[in-house]
């Protein structure tokens, strides 16, 4: 028995020493990756450093601002005052671009006054500025008014002038100025909502000055999320609001208007389905929207021929006959009247809106196809198969195809119908059975994807066996793919699959993207020679790669790739870091190793695409 | 003959025969034998080049560019040999049914997107049976049904016709603008409709035009055109008819009144603005040699009633919008026919405008863009205006207008009602620049070059001192070709020779252009740099469209070629076929050698025929030439 013991204790302690070994070995490990992870932080700032330095060198402002603007929020997990910096100096920098479109507008406007009548370049301010407030909104608020350009701060003076009116002319006429006094508005609320998290008294008055000027929809959010905090101020705050509305001359101003039906559609839509968290939602009081109510009828009930009031009394005339329903046969003897007035494509245009209306069913656009002309049956035909691609119920969604009379968009959406079938499948966990769904796929682009989606699903199951599913999905979207893309198909199916490897077995992918990256050259070669004999090219400025560039400028590949070059600079920063050198031009150069310090530094949470937003994707 | 005369005609023909007369006489003799050579061998060169790209045109890939190839190789051979000018047209259309059927196998295998695209934005049908119906319209009719599209025969099986397209197109061959039913829209979407009214007119533009070489059938398409609409080729029908025989043109002229006499004008638009256009034919001076009329014209009696109905039409209670719009048109006619009904109709006029004005109260660009619409009405609209972007628009159509405008006071009146100094100054500018174009064009030479130095927008001073510079050229003499070397020289130093962007490139051609007639050894040092500049955005354009889907420019790696010479979907290289056309007249042979330095065999191609083209249009055709 003693033996026995002896034997027991003896096995015991060589056990546990044998599991204290085993718990050393990673402490060691994780001693490595620390170092490891301070020698790519170093390597990190080190490349942000330089990338600021080649920043310093591009000739375009706005260019510098967006490198200031994006290094600076890169900056602030090492170092906030440094970053705090940067972002004032992409504040300067903007106000350089802001005094430099002036000066050359002006010499544009002495050679051909009419030069810039529909013009408005691309601006890096917004983005810059979203940046800042991500990181700090209070700075954000005081870069805001420091680099607002004089016409916009003279509009918004404009525009809060008590009798301030549109000056636009309805459907015929569009009033930039007002628009972009709207979005300014809309940012400075949107930053003060941002504010509100630290310091709510605070929030309120910004929101209050800011109110004075207009109102926008987006005092909605900052509501709800006082109403967290307190009630009572959110209350407060939402009289304020509805009383600045009701005090306003609706009829006058459509940007009110619009922000009045819009918290009109918000009293109306029901609580959400989902209430199980403790927070009590945001909602105006009854008091509140029977004032707004009335206001927006007896605006709607003044004399006017105008599309654009024909179209918001339709859009708000649910609203009134909840509300407001005395007022209801007054405001339908009204609409009637209006209608008359209208040419008859305003009804056509108002029944075509329906097919895209959001509660429309499949079957409503089917019902509707036989009455539509060519164009129209066209765009029905797209919102069909939208529709058709989000039904779960098999058995609706093919009678519904089988009634599609126009072959190639019934095979549009039978594919599209089957891509869905296969991610529900796939995010059930059902796997193997959405692979041998892929073959039921005709289109090579939809097979990629689906593999390459699948293949990631495998991938993050984890298991050796999913890892060799994942590897063997990933060969089969490989075959399929153009190695020497012919055509932006071709390249876009490529990277897709670039984009697939990346996470499946990096290595692959690095080696298929160094390929790209000498038709990214080429194609930012000959879109700089054609950029020099087109003035109107927006996409490169005295020779220099607009990083904000609009229209055809940002579907270069360069562009089209944001999202791809930050994942494999997530998977491998050294790596990408290299293969950015590979770019000819400091222009594309400095923009491709910005994103890869973003995907370095990304936490991972954003998988997805960003809408190309030159590498700032923000969810507030 | 007496001894003396004897000596005297001795002496004579020794002079005639002596070495000094005949020196004078034999290098002239020489320069035209020599004239002649040069110019029958260019010609041979021409054919030789032509065969070659007969050759050539075979390698091109896409379908659509060989038929362009081949039916601009058709036209240009047609002063050589008609019968292989026939012959490449029919290839031309064999082509183009290819390109029906990729076209068409292209979209059934393309995204739901392609459904978008209603009509081939690459199809070369129309304009290359226009330019064989140019030719030999008979041989465009013929090509018409077997190389229209699958999709087109299905149109036309289920549009029914419509009165005014079954009509005659306009048998000039000046577009072939289908009218537009009053009181009814061809209605968003409906582009089928559209397409075949498009075809029905142009087959009709080719039935009038194979009219005009031959009464008989003349007289024939008169009665069929008018048993269903009115249309205003009919007049140059019955000049085809009169040339043949004067009373069977006067008895259908009796016809055509009767006919006009007899419709409804405010039903169709199409048939007001014929008669509108009848009666300014009807109305004009007219040309008489010794007597005898040299052109068919109608009666005064019958130029009465075309006026009468017409006049009885426009003071109908209600005016449509086409009412509206031609009343003005027809207003100075019917002032010279009819004046006893002038106030009434000016009334009329009057009272259109003003409702018209209430009553597009919210169309506000398009009301400034109306050609009814008096300036002095839109520099009123446009003081009223309180956004900016509005008012500009505003102000440039009404820069347009302003330089309609012939009445210098009245132009100034107006420009100096523009409250904004920097419009003010673009308008009087882009004024200026139609005065001195109107000078130029008058012979006022010495005015308009003292008006160009006014001028501060560089492009328009270099428009302009071209444009005087070959009017000087042209005038001849010592003195006016100096002055027109001096303008141009002056222009030249204005631009630079090695263009860094698309202004520059167009000031440097505008001197080109000025050159290539003036002193074309300039204009080629000036245009041979450039063609590497071409080359590179041709060759940066055509790495650009591999990855754009929407590109109108190449397509399978191959540049989209037009009859028209919107070549590559109007890239900047191909902008300048003018200046080139120019250069060939001045020396063909010169810019044949620079039309090889196009890296490209597709724009070396395309431009060769251009070349030719230009060059042959301004030559006449060698005697004794034909192709090897």
């Amino acid at each position: 028995m003693r033996l026995q013991n002896l034997a027991a204790c003896a096995s015991s302690i060589l056990f546990i020493c044998m599991f204290a070994f085993g718990q050393t070995q990673p402490s060691e490990t994780d001693s490595e990756k620390d170092k490891k992870k301070k020698e790519i932080d170093e390597r990190v700032v080190q490349m942000l450093d330089q990338t600021i330095n080649e920043g310093d060198g591009l000739l375009l402002p706005q260019n510098r601002a967006l490198v200031y603007g994006i290094s600076g929020d890169l900056y602030w997990k090492f170092d906030a005052k440094r970053s705090r910096e940067l972002f004032r100096k992409a504040g300067f920098e903007i106000i350089a671009y802001n005094q430099e479109n002036e000066k050359e507008k002006e010499k544009r406007e002495i050679a051909d006054a009419f030069s810039d009548v529909f013009g408005s370049g691309a601006e890096a301010r917004n983005e810059i500025l979203l940046l800042v407030a991500k990181r700090d909104a209070e700075l954000a608020l005081e870069l805001l008014l420091m680099t607002r350009p004089t016409k916009l701060a003279d509009a918004i003076l404009r525009a809060s002038q008590p009798n301030a009116k549109s000056s636009g002319g309805g459907m015929f006429s569009f009033d930039f100025d007002r628009q972009r006094v709207s979005q300014e508005l809309a940012l400075e609320q949107q930053f003060a909502m941002l504010v509100a998290d630290e310091n709510p008294e605070k929030a309120i008055k910004l929101i209050k000055d800011s109110l004075s000027k207009g109102v926008s929809t987006n005092v909605l959010p900052l509501l709800q999320k006082l109403n967290k905090k307190d009630e009572k101020m959110a209350a407060e705050l939402a009289g304020e609001v509805i009383k600045k509305l009701v005090d306003s001359d609706l009829a006058k101003n459509d940007e009110n208007m619009s922000a009045a039906i819009n918290f009109l559609q918000f009293a109306f839509k029901p609580p959400p389905a989902s209430t199980q968290t403790k927070d009590k939602e945001f909602s105006f009081s009854d008091t509140q929207v029977k004032d707004l109510a009335n206001k927006v009828a007896n605006a709607l009930l003044q004399p006017s021929k105008t599309m654009a009031t024909a179209m918001m009394l339709n859009q708000a005339m649910p609203m009134l006959e909840k509300f407001v329903p005395d007022k209801v046969l007054l405001l339908k003897q009204r609409q009637t009247e209006i209608s008359a007035n209208m040419p008859s494509e305003f009804q056509r245009m108002q029944d075509q809106m329906k097919l895209f209306n959001p509660n429309s069913t499949p079957e409503d656009i089917i019902a509707q196809l036989p009455k539509l002309n060519e164009v129209e049956k066209i765009l029905a035909n797209q919102s069909l198969i939208a529709k058709i691609g989000q039904i779960e119920d098999e058995a609706r969604a093919k009678k519904l195809i089988d009634q599609i009379s126009d072959q190639k968009t019934r095979t549009t959406a039978l594919e599209q119908f089957e891509a869905a079938r296969i991610g529900r499948t796939a995010s059930a966990g059902k796997l193997d059975e959405a692979r041998n769904l892929i073959g039921n796929l005709t289109k090579k682009g939809t097979q990629i994807q689906r593999l390459v989606s699948l293949a990631t699903d495998f991938y993050q199951k984890g298991g050796e066996k999913d890892i060799d599913n994942s590897k063997s999905l990933m060969k089969d979207a490989r075959a399929l793919t153009n190695e020497f893309a012919e055509s932006s198909e071709d390249l876009a199916d490529f990277m897709e699959v670039v984009k697939g490897y990346t996470i499946v077995e990096p290595d692959i992918a690095f080696g298929m993207f160094e390929r790209v990256i000498e038709q990214i050259n080429n194609y930012i070669h000959a879109s700089a020679v054609i950029a020099k004999y087109n003035t109107r090219n927006s996409g490169f400025v005295h020779g220099e790669l607009s990083f904000k560039g609009q229209g055809n400028s940002r579907n270069m590949p360069l562009f089209r790739f944001e999202f791809e070059i930050q994942q494999l600079g997530k998977a491998d920063f050294e790596r990408m870091s290299m293969l950015a050198d590979k770019l000819h031009r400091t222009d594309s150069r400095t923009m491709v190793k910005l994103w890869t310090l973003q995907g370095t530094l990304s936490d991972g949470k954003n998988q997805n695409r960003s809408n190309a937003t030159g590498g700032v994707n923000i969810i507030f | 003959m007496s001894f003396q005369n004897l000596i005297a005609v001795t002496v004579l023909i020794a002079l005639l025969f002596s070495p000094s007369v005949s020196v004078a006489q034999i290098p002239q003799t020489d320069a035209q034998i020599a004239a002649a050579k040069k110019k029958k061998e260019i010609d041979e060169r021409v054919i030789e080049m032509l065969d070659a790209s007969v050759n050539e045109a075979a390698s091109l890939r896409l379908s659509g560019n060989r038929a362009v190839v081949l039916a601009l190789i058709g036209d240009l051979y047609w002063r050589y040999d008609i019968n292989r000018s026939r012959e490449l047209f029919r290839y031309s259309a064999t082509e183009i049914i290819r390109h029906n059927e990729d076209y068409e196998r292209e979209k059934r295998d393309g995204p739901v997107s392609s459904n978008m695209e209603f009509s081939d934005p690459n199809d070369p049908r129309v304009e290359i049976l226009s330019l064989v119906g140019n030719r030999d319209p008979e041989l465009a009719l013929e090509f018409l049904a077997p190389t229209r599209s699958a999709s087109l025969v299905e149109a036309m099986t289920k549009a029914p016709v419509t009165n005014q397209s079954a009509g005659l197109g306009s048998g000039s061959g000046l577009g072939s603008g289908v009218g537009t039913r009053i009181g009814e829209s061809n209605g968003a979407g409906n582009f089928d409709r559209q397409r075949v009214d498009q075809e029905i007119a142009l087959e009709q533009r080719f039935i009038t035009m194979s009219a005009l070489s031959d009464s008989e059938k003349a007289i024939k398409t008169i009665k069929e055109s008018l048993a269903k609409s009115i249309s205003p080729s009919i007049t140059s029908l019955l000049n085809t008819v009169y040339l043949k025989d004067e009373k069977k043109a006067f008895e259908l002229s009796i016809d055509v009144i009767r006919k006009i006499v007899g419709t409804d004008l405010t039903k169709n638009a199409s048939d007001l603005n014929a008669v509108v256009s009848i009666l300014q034919f009807a109305s004009r001076p007219i040309p008489t040699t010794t007597g005898k009329l040299t052109y068919f014209s109608y009666s005064d009696t019958q130029t009465k009633e075309i006026a009468n109905k017409l006049a009885s039409t426009f003071l109908q209670a209600v005016s449509t919008p086409s009412m509206t719009s031609a009343l003005p048109r027809a207003l100075p006619l019917l002032e010279k026919v009819l004046p006893e009904k002038l106030t009434l109709l000016k009334q009329r006029d009057l009272q259109n405008r003003k409702n018209n004005s209430a009553s597009n109260n919210t169309q506000g660009p398009a009301r400034y863009y109306d050609q009814n619409t008096p300036p002095e009405e839109i520099i009123a609209m446009a003081a009223k205006l309180s956004n900016e972007r509005d008012k500009a628009v505003a102000y440039q159509a009404l820069s347009a207008r302003v330089g309609q405008i012939t009445d210098d006071a009245r132009a100034k009146k107006l420009i100096s009602q523009i409250t904004d100094p920097k419009i003010r100054s673009t308008v009087a500018e882009q004024y200026e620049s139609v005065r001195i174009s109107r000078l130029t064009a008058t012979d006022k030479l010495d005015e308009a070059r003292g008006a160009i130095n006014a001028i501060t927008d560089k492009r328009i001073r270099l428009q302009r001192l071209a444009a005087l510079a070959f009017q000087f050229h042209r005038k001849g003499g010592e003195i006016n070709r100096e002055n027109a070397a001096g303008l141009m020289l002056e222009a030249k130093q204005q631009t630079n020779p090695f263009p860094d962007d698309e202004d520059e490139l167009a000031d440097l051609m505008e001197v080109v252009k000025g050159y290539a007639v003036v002193e074309p050894d300039t204009a080629f040092q000036l245009f041979e740099p450039v063609i590497y500049q071409f080359n590179e955005i041709i060759q940066a354009a055509a790495v650009l469209s591999k990855y754009n889907k929407r590109d109108r420019s190449f397509k399978k790696g191959e540049l989209i070629m037009r009859v028209n010479g919107n070549i590559g979907g109007g890239l900047l290289a191909f902008r300048y076929i003018q200046q080139m056309q120019l250069l060939a007249t001045a020396d063909f042979e010169r810019m044949s050698v620079l039309s090889d330095k196009f890296q490209r065999s597709d724009s070396r191609m395309i431009i060769k025929l251009f070349i030719l083209q230009g060059y042959l249009r301004n030559v006449p055709v060698s005697s004794g030439v034909r192709p090897s």
